[in-house]
């Protein structure tokens, strides 16, 4: 008993330092899952980034993180445009110039972990006392390195996968709109009943991360490539039920062709939508600033549709992460500034700025960027909850794409039967394997 | 006689456009009825009377101004000040033709280009939409310069940068390939043939196999993200090289033997008799010297992507995130980008004047 | 002594016979000198430094590994390398006879003294300059089956459904289309160029002479024109033999390197071994580079050494 007296007493005197320590924003009574920690020693660091919006929303993290943990430290950061940053980012490697923090993606993070070119953050992850199981597993599994799971990676935001779905469109149909227990039977009959004239029911195949895979998800079968990547999937009964069930709507014409989409981008079918040819479609939650700003007719967000035999509905979930090299000058710093960024109050900024959703799971937080959509009466929360019951990105380089593209448009464009394309992308994606 | 001239010759427009747009329409409303038959009568309707309209009207007015014309100049009086002047439009009769053959290719040309400028005027709503919009219901092109600029507060940095980097670049190629095309088209000396070879066999290694090790060469020369980085691997050139060699080999040696009867050294004689004669060739290495600069893309990427080096490229390049396409933007960007070099070839063109090369030529 | 003699005069010979012209043997290495330092330096080391490579194991992180020959070894026996050089042999088959024809065209047209001809050279130059994203947008679009304007064009023919950009059977040709569309307004400077170094005077000659049109372009215009012919034609050689970007203008927003590998260029499957294949090999991509060159070299050397039998030089022949 007084044992335990004491132990609460150093507690909240640990507690009260730590708090006096760092100045921590948050609200009373918010719990805080991840806290920052002042840096041992300012230094100098690079750090990589792909994107001239996040570039932003992190020079504002930044700059917090130098001003209230780490006073002294400077961090210049590069920005490379998407299209041209896993080039580079070899290129620089192939230079033995890793840059010490990076933007690293899940389908990219095998090449660099396999080839020891990364810092592993578990000891820090220890040292920091996060839990690295408080993170969703498709968000950090991916991350996840050698025999005892080390996680190598800090989670910054995650994408999941929903349907996005024309309601003026339903209501023409005479439909009651979906909820979110709808199983694919419902969806079925929903896409026959949605294709009128040149206005097909749904677009929901397209690419690895907003199309079929989610499908494949659902009857419990990893898409494409098992965890291991030691085998290819899509000659498994799940894999082949999803995919003969989209076939089956493409072949009866509810859904449109890669031809008349005009690419294999789950963009390409939300323009489709956002014109009006295409009721339902797969969408990703990067979508919903250019919905909302761009699309005039009502429209709602839905989960995907259960799997009648599993009951379940699963999006793929994808997280992008911070690492950093296995080369740097300053692990300690490069970690502290990690961990910061994987903060509450790291994350805060990304939540503010809206459009990425933060990884940090903390409620509030989460709540944050569903109200920086502002006032709107769009199912948000949907988004939130398909991390839930997520599946992880397994496929990398080539298998990532184009290969899966490759797929997509012998089944949906070519006109092959589900099975002579799936055992045709096999062959290319066994070849691909470790 | 006194002919309105301008309101006839926007009428012959006003009907051959009509004839096309009926053509069209038939043309289209034939996807729902008898296929064939619309669409044929729809493309007759549509090209040739409309051309045909176009062209008679044109061929009245070019007879009546053209007649008009010849007699001011019978007169000796000068013909009055009309721009739009068929008679002047067409010297021949044959040019109707001529220009009918460059104008339908133009549009081809043009095609990619039109969308682009266009795009750039559209408001995002408007960029997703499918079939693809050739023209904004809502114009917006001021409101997308601002947005331009405000997502991209550098821009007018890097088409500064990009502007130095183009005029370092073409001086210096200037300076250094018009020397060594003169060795080769003019002087013998040994191993010249294999020197030449292996020159244009730099053009032969695709720049990705070349980029990581450029990027480790310019590194440890201590170059990265700095100008001297840009430019001054850039003032070395085997195609220009090449280009100017043919076109030096081209002028009559007389001249520039001549010359060097009179005691000019080879400096001498390449300022002021072969570079004078090969206006247009330089005309065409300005072109496409100032081109390639212009939009280089991956090698400043690799060696200077810094925010003070950065080229007008990589900043559009950079308005297009992982998930993300503002087509506007892009495009606004990218036409910005364009215009100065239209502009800079509207100039050099000039220089392909018949002429030119030869004058001071007595054979 | 009169060894060290012979030897320096036979040195001395190899600048030439006489002093005059070894003053002018040294004048050109002089004038060369800059230009082709530079160019040695700042391209010949990478392209040294990539012959190195390529007979190493490197994935670009570990460290590379000797291997001698065994790159070109594999390659050799590599089916994927084959399919890219048939690919690529075709679209030099497709491209350069149709963009060297169709530019000479346009720039005999823009050469004749016509209003406006300024703003049309520039449309047909606008190409060059235009934003390869625009150009990927608009021609997948003029492409597609059906709501394509291509498609629109050609409505009753078979052609109209055909499915350019996805089938493997026909995705050389739009690739092909957008090579000429993009360096019609290349090859036409280049030719402008040299058709202003022909003399007037020579076709006033013929016309004395009696030739017609066709006699005068048959017999003055083109082989007065054949040392800039012969410029364009090696360049387009060049440049179709390292296809990269055209064809990523097609391919990107269906399948890059289109659907099983259909439009897999040289360069294409050299830039996957060294940037994107998930067992990537420097060493290889490298390899793979280095034959493309060869090829493209043994090419170009049997141009130049022709040359003589077709190219005219006002100043005699370039004195091999």
């Amino acid at each position: 008993m007084l044992k335990n007296k004491r132990q609460l007493v150093v507690l909240l005197v640990v507690l009260m330092i730590s708090a006096l320590a760092a100045p921590v924003r948050a609200q009373d009574g918010e719990e805080l899952l991840i806290q920052p920690q002042p840096c041992d020693e300012p230094g100098t660091l690079t750090m990589w980034v792909w994107d001239e919006n996040w570039a932003s929303i992190i020079e504002d993290s930044i700059a917090a993180w130098e001003a209230d943990y780490c006073p002294g430290a400077e961090v210049n950061i590069e920005v490379t445009p998407w299209g041209q940053y896993w080039d580079l980012l070899r290129t620089n490697a192939a230079g033995g110039d890793l840059p010490d923090v990076f933007n690293m993606s899940q389908t990219f993070f095998y090449f660099y972990a396999d080839n020891d070119a990364l810092l592993n953050l578990q000891p820090y992850w220890d040292e920091f006392g996060v839990d690295t199981s408080l993170w969703g597993s498709g968000l950090v599994d991916p991350y996840r390195w050698g025999g005892n799971g080390d996680l190598y990676a800090a989670p910054v935001n995650w994408d999941t996968i929903t349907i996005f779905y024309n309601m003026e469109m339903f209501d023409d149909a005479g439909l009651d709109y979906p909820t979110a227990d709808w199983n694919w039977d419902d969806f079925a009959v929903a896409a026959e009943e949605l294709t009128v004239g040149d206005v097909y029911g749904a677009a929901v195949y397209l690419e690895y991360q907003a199309g079929y895979p989610n499908w494949i998800a659902a009857t419990g079968t990893t898409p494409i490539v098992d965890a291991a990547r030691t085998a290819c999937t899509l000659d498994d009964d799940g894999s082949l039920e999803a995919l003969n069930f989209l076939a089956d709507l493409y072949n009866d014409g509810y859904m449109p062709s890669i031809s008349e989409l005009g690419g294999t981008s789950a963009d390409d079918a939300f323009n489709f939508w956002a014109s009006e040819r295409v009721a339902m479609i797969t969408a990703g939650s990067w979508k919903l600033t250019d919905a909302i700003d761009q699309v005039d007719f009502d429209w709602g967000i839905v989960q995907l549709p259960q799997n009648p035999a599993t009951e379940r509905s699963r999006s793929i979930v994808h997280s992008v992460g911070y690492v950093a090299s296995a080369n740097t000058e300053n692990p300690d710093l490069a970690a502290n500034l990690i961990l910061y960024l994987a903060s509450d109050e790291g994350q805060r900024f990304f939540a503010e700025g809206g459009n990425v959703a933060p990884a940090n799971p903390s409620p509030a937080i989460q709540q944050l960027w569903i109200d920086s959509f502002g006032d709107t009466d769009l199912n948000i929360q949907a988004f939130v909850d398909a991390t839930q019951d997520s599946q992880g990105v397994t496929v990398f380089d080539e298998i990532w794409d184009p290969i899966n593209s490759e797929l997509v448009v012998l089944i949906f464009d070519l006109d092959f039967p589900v099975e002579t394309a799936v055992e045709e992308i096999c062959s290319v994606v066994e070849d691909e394997l470790p | 006689m006194n002919i309105p001239l301008i309101p006839v010759w926007m009428a012959s427009h006003v009907v051959a456009a009509g004839l096309g747009l009926v053509g069209t329409r038939i043309l289209f409303a034939s996807r729902n009825r008898s296929p064939s038959k619309g669409r044929i009568l729809g493309l007759v309707i549509g090209l040739v009377g409309g051309l045909t309209a176009l062209f008679l009207f044109w061929l009245a007015l070019a007879y009546m101004v053209s007649t008009r014309t010849w007699a001011h100049m019978a007169a000796g009086v000068e013909p009055p000040l009309f721009s739009y002047h068929p008679a002047r439009l067409f010297a021949k009769p044959g040019h109707i033709l001529v220009y009918a053959i460059l104008i339908a290719g133009a549009v081809v040309m043009l095609l990619p280009f039109f969308w682009m400028a266009s795009t750039a005027c559209k408001p995002p709503a408007e960029t997703n939409r499918v079939p693809i919009k050739w023209l904004p219901d809502n114009p917006a092109c001021r409101e997308n310069v601002d947005l331009l600029y405000e997502q991209s507060p550098q821009f007018n940095r890097y088409l500064r940068n990009s502007a130095l980097v183009t005029l370092g670049r073409t001086f210096g190629q200037f300076v250094t390939c018009s020397l060594a095309a003169y060795g080769f088209a003019r002087f013998r000396f040994p191993g010249r043939n294999i020197i030449f070879a292996l020159c244009l066999a730099l053009l032969m290694v695709p720049f990705q196999a070349i980029m990581i090790p450029e990027y480790i060469l310019i590194r440890d020369l201590g170059w990265l993200n700095s100008f001297r980085a840009l430019i001054i691997p850039g003032t070395f050139s085997a195609f220009a090289l090449f280009l100017l060699r043919q076109a030096f080999m081209q002028i009559p040696l007389e001249l520039e033997e001549a010359a060097t009867i009179d005691g000019a050294n080879p400096l001498q004689v390449l300022w002021h008799v072969t570079l004078p004669l090969s206006v247009p060739a330089l005309a065409a290495f300005g072109v496409i010297t100032v081109q390639a600069a212009w939009n280089d893309f991956l090698y400043p990427l690799v060696v200077a992507n810094s925010q003070n080096t950065r080229v007008v490229t990589i900043g559009i390049a950079l308005l297009q995130g992982e998930r993300r396409t503002p087509w506007n933007l892009l495009m606004m960007g990218s036409l910005v980008a364009t215009l100065p070099m239209m502009l800079m070839f509207l100039l050099l063109q000039r220089y392909f004047i018949e002429g030119i090369a030869m004058t001071g030529v007595k054979r | 002594m009169t060894l060290i003699r012979g030897i320096i005069s036979r040195v001395l010979n190899l600048f030439g016979p006489t002093p005059l012209s070894r003053r002018k043997a040294l004048w050109g290495l002089v004038l060369i000198a800059p230009n082709t330092i530079g160019l040695f330096f700042f391209f010949g080391v990478p392209v040294l430094m990539t012959f190195w490579t390529s007979l190493q194991q490197w994935n670009g992180i570990q460290p590379a590994q000797y291997i001698g020959l065994e790159n070109f070894q594999t390659l050799a026996q590599d089916d994927k390398f084959r399919d890219a050089l048939t690919i690529t042999l075709k679209l030099v088959g497709y491209t350069v006879p149709a963009e060297m024809v169709l530019a000479l065209g346009v720039a005999l047209l823009l050469n004749i003294p016509l209003r406006g001809r300024g703003l049309l050279r520039m449309a047909y130059f606008i190409p060059v300059v235009t934003s390869t994203v625009a150009a990927s947008v608009v021609w997948t679009n003029v492409f597609q089956p059906e709501s394509g304007l291509l498609s629109k064009i050609v409505a009753s023919t078979s052609w109209a459904d055909r499915k350019w950009l996805t089938d493997p059977k026909f995705i050389l040709f739009p690739i092909a289309a957008v090579t000429v569309w993009q360096r019609i307004g290349f090859d036409m400077v280049l030719f402008l160029s040299g058709l202003q170094a022909i003399p007037n005077v020579l076709y006033d000659a013929a016309t004395i002479d009696g030739a017609n049109r066709w006699q005068r372009f048959r017999y003055v215009t083109l082989p007065m024109l054949s040392p800039t012919t012969f410029l364009v034609m090696v360049l387009a050689i060049i440049n179709s033999f390292l296809i990269f970007d055209q064809a990523f203008i097609i391919t990107a927003r269906f399948v890059p390197g289109g659907v099983l590998d259909s439009a897999t260029t040289l360069t294409y499957y050299m830039y996957e071994r060294a940037f994107v294949d998930a067992d990537l090999s420097l060493g290889y991509a490298s390899a793979v580079a280095l034959a493309q060159f060869a090829i493209i070299l043994a090419i170009t050397l049997v141009q130049l050494a022709v040359q003589r039998y077709w190219v005219y030089y006002e100043a005699g022949e370039a004195e091999a």
